[in-house]
C-alpha cells in the first residue's frame, strides 16, 4: 500500500515537472520575447532589455530552466510584474476562496447525486429514472457559462434572491454569497455524478453477490448502503478526481460571473494586464492541486476495495 | 486459393447510414436531437440568405430594444439585431466545431491506434501529455494561450484541439488494444498485413461508431469553450459576433437588459441539448448488440 | 412442508411472453431431499427461485406455492423478504462470486443472521465461528476476518452451506451448489452436505443437471423438462423404473451408465422447444422415441391422476 502511494506520487511529479516544463517552454522559448509581451508595445527598447536582465532571458535556456525550477522548489512564483508582490502570497491569499467555492460545488453535488444515482440504479426504467436521466443529461452537458449567467439572472437580477456579487464579510453573509455560485458550479457536477453513480450501481446489482444478500432477507436499503455503496463509489471516485481540472476550470468562469475573488479572478485580472508571471503561477498551483487530488483519489480507492490493495 | 478481396466485405455505407436515421428518429431523443441539431447546422450553412438584419448594422435607435415584431429577439448594446447575430454566431461556432474536433481527431484516433497497437514508447509519452493538459484547468490554460499569443479565433480553435486530444486519444487506444485481440485482426496479421494495413482496414473502421457517439457528446464541450472564452474576452474580437461574445454583452448589460443575456443563452441551450440526445440516441442504436452489420 | 400446485411462471421479454415454468405440481414432504433435474432451459432454475421468493419483479406468476401451508405468493413483500434467511435458506451455484468481495466473511456471516430474531452480533459471531469449525474449515476465527478472494472455491462454497444452515431453515434450496467445482471438491461438499444432513431440521431441494448425485443424496427426484414436471417419484424407482420417455433418454445418455468405452456420447437427438412458443401438447413429443399421433395435441394428464408420485405421458393411460 505504502508503495504504491510512493508510485503515485512518483509519476505525479512527472506530470507535474513536464507541466513546468511546458509551461516554462511556453513562457520563455516559444513567443519570442515575454519581456515585450509583458511590458506591451509601447514599450522602450531600454525598460525591455533591462527586464529581460532582470528575468534573466539573457542567460542560456538551460540555465534559465534550472534557475526556474530552482526557484520554484522554494515556493518563490516569482513577482508580480507590477506591485513587485511576490505571487505566492497573492495565490495564498485567494486561493482559500476558490477551494471553498470548488469544495462546496463539489460537496452538494456529490451529496445529492450519490444518493439519487443509487436510487435511479435500483429503480432502472421507472419513471422517476426516466425522469432524472433526461434532467441530467441536459444539466450536464450545459456550459458552466451559460449556467452561471442564468442563474445570476434568474435569482440575482430577476428574484433578488440572493447577492449577485463578491465574498460577503462575516460567516453567515459568506455562506449567502456563496450559496449560488456554489450551486452553479455543482450543477453540471450532479448530473455527471447521477449518471456515473447509476452506472456503476447497475453493474454491481448484476453480481451475484446481491442475490446472496438478498436470498438471506436483507432489506435493499440496507444492502444498498451498507454493502454496495463501497464498491459502487470506487469508480466513481476515480472520475471525479479527472474532473477535477474541469471542476477548477468551471470555478473560474463562476467567480468572474460573480465577481468573487479567487484564483480564476487573480488570473483573469492578471491576464487582462498581461502580467504574465501571474497567470503562470495560478497554472502551476492548479495542477499542483489536480495531481494531489488523483493521488488522493487512488489511494482512496485502495483502501475502499481490499482486491486493490492486495493486488499491490 | 483465398480470394482476398476486401471490397467484397466492405460494408455499403449508403443504406447504413438510412437506417441509422430512421433508428434515429425512431426514439424521442433521437427526434428531439435530430431537430435541434438540423436547426443548428441550417442556421450555420445558410447564415446570411436567412438572416434577417445585417449582424453587423448599427442602429443606435433601438439600443437594448427588448423583442418585438420588428426585432425578434430584440437588439444589443449597439442596436444590433440579436437574431441575426445568433444566426451568425452559429456559423463562426460550428466553424471552430468541425475544425477543432476534425483536427483534434485526426490526432488523436492516430496516435491512439497506434499506441494501443503496440508501439509502447510512443503511446506512453502521448499519454503523459495527455495527463498534463489534463491536469491544467482549461479555462486557466486557455488564459495563459491566450495570452501569449493573442486572441481570436484561432486560439479557441487551438484549446479546443488540446483539450479533445487526450479523449480521442484514450478512447482509440483502449479500443485499439482490444480490437487488436480479436480473431480477424489475429487472422489478417496471419495472412501477412501490414501493421498499417491492418490499422487502416480493420481498425480504424470499428473505432467509427464510438468516435461518433462522443463526437455528438463533444460538441457541447467546444461551444462550452469558445462560450467561456469569448465570454471572457479571449475569444471572438468584437464586432465579430459568436455565442460566446453575445453572453458576454449580455453580462455586460443583465441589470439594463436581461433580455441580452437571456437571449443569448439560447442557442447555447440548443445546441447542447440537441447534441447531447443526439449522441445518446446514436449511442443507442450504435451499440454493437444492435446492429448486427458485417464490419467484418 | 412444500405444497406446489399448478404454479406456472412467465415472463415479458423482447422477443415475447417466455414461460419458463408450466402448470408444475409437485410436494416436498418435510424432512426429505427432494432433487430436481432438468437440462439448461427446463426451467429447474426459475423454479428454484421461485421457492426462494427470489423472483424479478417483471415475473408473472399463477397457481400455489405453500411454504408450511402458506401461499407464498399471496403475501406481501416484506412477508417474503422475512422469510428468506428465517425459514428459507439457499446455497447458490458459483460460490465465486457469491460473496461480497469487499466485505470481511465474518460480517457477512453476521448480517445473514439478521432475520432471526434475538440473535445479538455477538450471538451471531460465536455460532458462526462454530458453524465454520463444523463444516471443516481450519482456524474458523482467523477466517471471520478474511475477505473472499482469499479463500479457495471449496472453502467459500462450505461458507456458503454453513450461511445457510445458520439460519436454521426447514427448506434448503441448493442450486447445483457443486457445478462450479472441480471433480475433487465437488465431492468434499457432496460429503459434506451428506454429513450435514442432520443439521437441517426441515426439507432440502436440491437442484442438478447430474443424476448421479440425485442418486446418492435424494429421497425423491422431480424430472423437469420444458418447464413443465414429467416425472416425480421416489429415487430408487425412477431411476431403476423410469416412467417417461424423457427420464428413460437422460439415465440412458449418462456417461456412467457407459459399459465399454467409446467415442460416441449419447444424446438426445432434437433441441427443446422456444420457450416463447406457446405449447400445444406433449412438451417432449418432438423428441420422443416413442412419440405417438395424439402426442402433439393433448397435453398428457398427470398419470397416477392424485398422489405426490406420477409422470406425464399418454403412454401411461392407454
Amino acid at each position: 500500500m505504502l508503495w504504491y502511494g510512493v508510485r503515485r506520487i512518483a509519476y505525479g511529479s512527472l506530470v507535474l515537472v513536464t507541466a513546468v516544463g511546458m509551461m516554462f517552454w511556453f513562457i520563455y522559448v516559444v513567443p519570442g520575447d515575454p519581456a515585450s509581451v509583458i511590458l506591451g508595445p509601447r514599450a522602450d527598447e531600454a525598460h525591455r532589455i533591462a527586464l529581460r536582465a532582470e528575468m534573466g532571458l539573457d542567460k542560456p535556456i538551460p540555465l534559465q530552466f534550472a534557475r526556474f525550477v530552482e526557484r520554484l522548489s522554494v515556493g518563490d512564483l516569482g513577482k508580480d510584474v507590477m506591485t513587485q508582490e511576490p505571487i505566492a502570497g497573492l495565490i495564498a491569499h485567494v486561493l482559500p476562496s476558490t477551494l471553498a467555492l470548488t469544495f462546496a460545488g463539489l460537496g452538494w453535488a456529490l451529496i445529492v447525486g450519490v444518493p439519487i444515482g443509487c436510487w435511479c440504479a435500483m429503480h432502472r426504467d421507472s419513471w422517476g429514472d426516466r425522469l432524472v436521466g433526461i434532467v441530467s443529461m441536459a444539466t450536464l452537458a450545459l456550459p458552466t457559462t451559460i449556467l452561471g449567467i442564468y442563474a445570476l439572472l434568474l435569482f440575482a437580477v430577476t428574484l433578488h434572491w440572493l447577492p449577485a456579487i463578491g465574498l460577503g464579510s462575516g460567516v453567515g453573509d459568506k455562506f449567502r454569497h456563496l450559496l449560488l455560485p456554489a450551486l452553479t458550479l455543482g450543477l453540471g457536477w450532479v448530473g455527471y455524478l447521477i449518471r456515473a453513480v447509476r452506472a456503476s450501481m447497475l453493474e454491481v446489482l448484476q453480481e451475484n453477490h446481491v442475490r446472496t444478500f438478498r436470498a438471506f432477507g436483507v432489506p435493499e436499503p440496507r444492502l444498498a448502503r451498507r454493502y454496495l455503496l463501497k464498491i459502487t463509489i470506487a469508480p466513481v471516485i476515480a472520475v471525479v478526481a479527472i474532473g477535477m481540472g474541469s471542476l477548477l476550470s468551471n470555478a473560474v468562469i463562476i467567480e468572474i460571473i460573480f465577481l468573487r475573488p479567487g484564483i480564476g479572478r487573480l488570473a483573469y485580472d492578471a491576464v487582462l494586464q498581461r502580467n504574465f508571471p501571474i497567470v503562470l503561477g495560478a497554472v502551476l498551483i492548479a495542477a499542483v492541486f489536480y495531481v494531489i487530488c488523483s493521488i488522493v483519489a487512488e489511494l482512496l480507492i485502495a483502501s475502499l476495495d481490499p482486491r486493490v490493495r492486495s493486488s499491490l | 486459393m483465398i480470394s482476398a478481396r476486401d471490397d467484397e466485405m466492405e460494408p455499403r455505407p449508403a443504406p447504413a447510414i438510412l437506417k441509422l436515421l430512421r433508428n434515429l428518429w425512431g426514439s424521442a431523443a433521437g427526434r428531439v436531437g435530430l431537430s435541434c441539431v438540423l436547426l443548428i447546422v441550417a442556421c450555420a450553412l445558410l447564415d446570411s440568405r436567412i438572416v434577417p438584419y445585417d449582424p453587423n448594422a448599427i442602429d443606435v435607435s433601438v439600443r437594448l430594444a427588448a423583442p418585438s415584431l420588428k426585432h425578434w429577439l430584440g437588439a444589443d448594446q449597439l442596436g444590433r439585431d440579436l437574431l441575426s447575430r445568433i444566426i451568425d454566431g452559429s456559423r463562426v461556432v460550428m466553424g471552430i466545431v468541425v475544425v477543432g474536433v476534425g483536427v483534434a481527431l485526426a490526432i488523436g484516433m492516430a496516435a491512439g491506434v497506434i499506441a494501443g497497437y503496440g508501439f509502447r514508447t510512443l503511446g506512453a509519452v502521448f499519454a503523459l501529455f495527455c495527463d498534463v493538459i489534463r491536469s491544467l484547468p482549461m479555462m486557466l490554460f486557455a488564459l495563459a494561450v491566450a495570452s501569449l499569443i493573442g486572441t481570436g479565433l484561432g486560439t479557441v480553435t487551438l484549446i479546443v484541439i488540446l483539450f479533445l486530444i487526450p479523449v480521442y486519444f484514450r478512447v482509440s487506444r483502449n479500443q485499439t488494444v482490444v480490437l487488436k485481440q480479436s480473431e480477424y485482426v489475429t487472422a489478417a496479421r496471419a495472412m501477412g498485413a501490414s501493421s498499417l494495413r491492418v490499422m487502416l482496414k480493420h481498425i480504424l473502421p470499428n473505432l467509427v461508431g464510438q468516435m461518433v457517439v462522443l463526437v455528438a457528446m463533444d460538441v457541447p464541450t467546444v461551444i462550452g469553450i469558445e462560450a467561456g472564452l469569448s465570454f471572457l474576452g479571449e475569444g471572438a474580437r468584437p464586432p465579430l459576433a459568436t455565442w460566446g461574445s453575445l453572453l458576454r454583452d449580455g453580462f455586460a448589460f443583465i441589470r439594463e437588459a436581461p433580455h441580452i443575456a437571456l437571449v443569448a443563452g439560447l442557442p447555447i441551450l440548443i445546441a447542447t441539448i440537441g447534441f447531447t440526445f443526439l449522441g445518446e440516441a446514436l449511442r443507442d442504436s450504435l451499440d454493437p448488440r444492435v446492429i448486427r452489420g458485417p464490419r467484418h | 412442508m412444500l405444497d406446489i400446485a399448478d404454479f406456472s411462471v412467465a415472463y415479458p421479454t423482447d422477443r415475447g411472453r417466455v414461460t419458463a415454468v408450466r402448470d408444475v405440481t409437485l410436494q416436498v414432504r418435510e424432512g426429505e431431499v427432494l432433487g430436481l433435474v432438468g437440462e439448461s432451459g427446463s426451467g429447474k432454475s426459475t423454479l428454484a427461485n421461485a421457492i426462494m421468493t427470489l423472483l424479478p419483479d417483471s415475473a408473472e406468476v399463477s397457481g400455489r406455492m405453500a411454504f408450511a401451508g402458506q401461499d407464498l405468493y399471496s403475501l406481501d413483500r416484506a412477508a417474503r423478504r422475512r422469510l428468506r434467511g428465517n425459514g428459507v435458506a439457499s446455497v447458490f451455484q458459483d460460490p465465486f462470486t457469491a460473496l461480497n468481495p469487499v466485505v470481511k466473511i465474518g460480517r457477512q456471516l453476521i448480517e445473514f443472521q439478521r432475520q432471526k430474531a434475538g440473535r445479538s452480533a455477538a450471538e451471531a459471531k460465536r455460532l458462526a465461528i462454530d458453524m465454520l469449525g463444523r463444516m471443516g474449515i481450519s482456524d474458523p476465527a482467523g477466517r471471520m476476518k478474511q475477505y473472499s478472494f482469499e479463500l479457495s472455491g471449496g472453502i467459500r462454497q462450505r461458507v456458503m452451506i454453513a450461511a445457510a444452515l445458520l439460519t436454521e431453515p426447514r427448506l434448503l434450496i441448493a442450486d447445483e451448489p457443486t457445478t462450479a467445482l472441480d471433480a475433487t471438491t465437488e465431492l468434499q461438499v457432496i460429503e459434506l452436505l451428506r454429513a450435514s444432513r442432520h443439521l437441517v431440521r426441515g426439507s432440502i431441494v436440491f437442484v442438478t443437471h447430474d443424476l448421479g448425485l440425485v442418486a446418492e443424496l435424494c429421497d425423491r427426484v422431480a424430472v423437469m423438462y420444458a418447464g413443465e414436471v414429467v416425472e416425480v417419484g421416489a429415487t430408487p424407482s425412477v431411476i431403476a423404473n423410469p416412467r417417461h420417455p424423457y427420464t428413460r433418454a437422460l439415465l440412458a445418455c449418462d456417461p456412467r451408465r457407459m459399459i465399454e468405452p467409446s467415442r460416441r456420447f449419447l444424446t438426445i437427438p432434437g433441441k427443446a422447444p422456444d420457450p416463447v412458443s406457446v405449447l400445444q401438447g406433449c412438451a417432449f413429443a418432438s423428441r420422443c422415441a416413442e412419440v405417438l399421433a395424439g402426442c402433439a395435441v393433448e397435453r398428457p394428464p398427470r398419470w397416477p391422476a392424485a398422489g405426490e408420485e406420477y409422470a406425464r405421458c399418454v403412454r401411461l393411460t392407454s
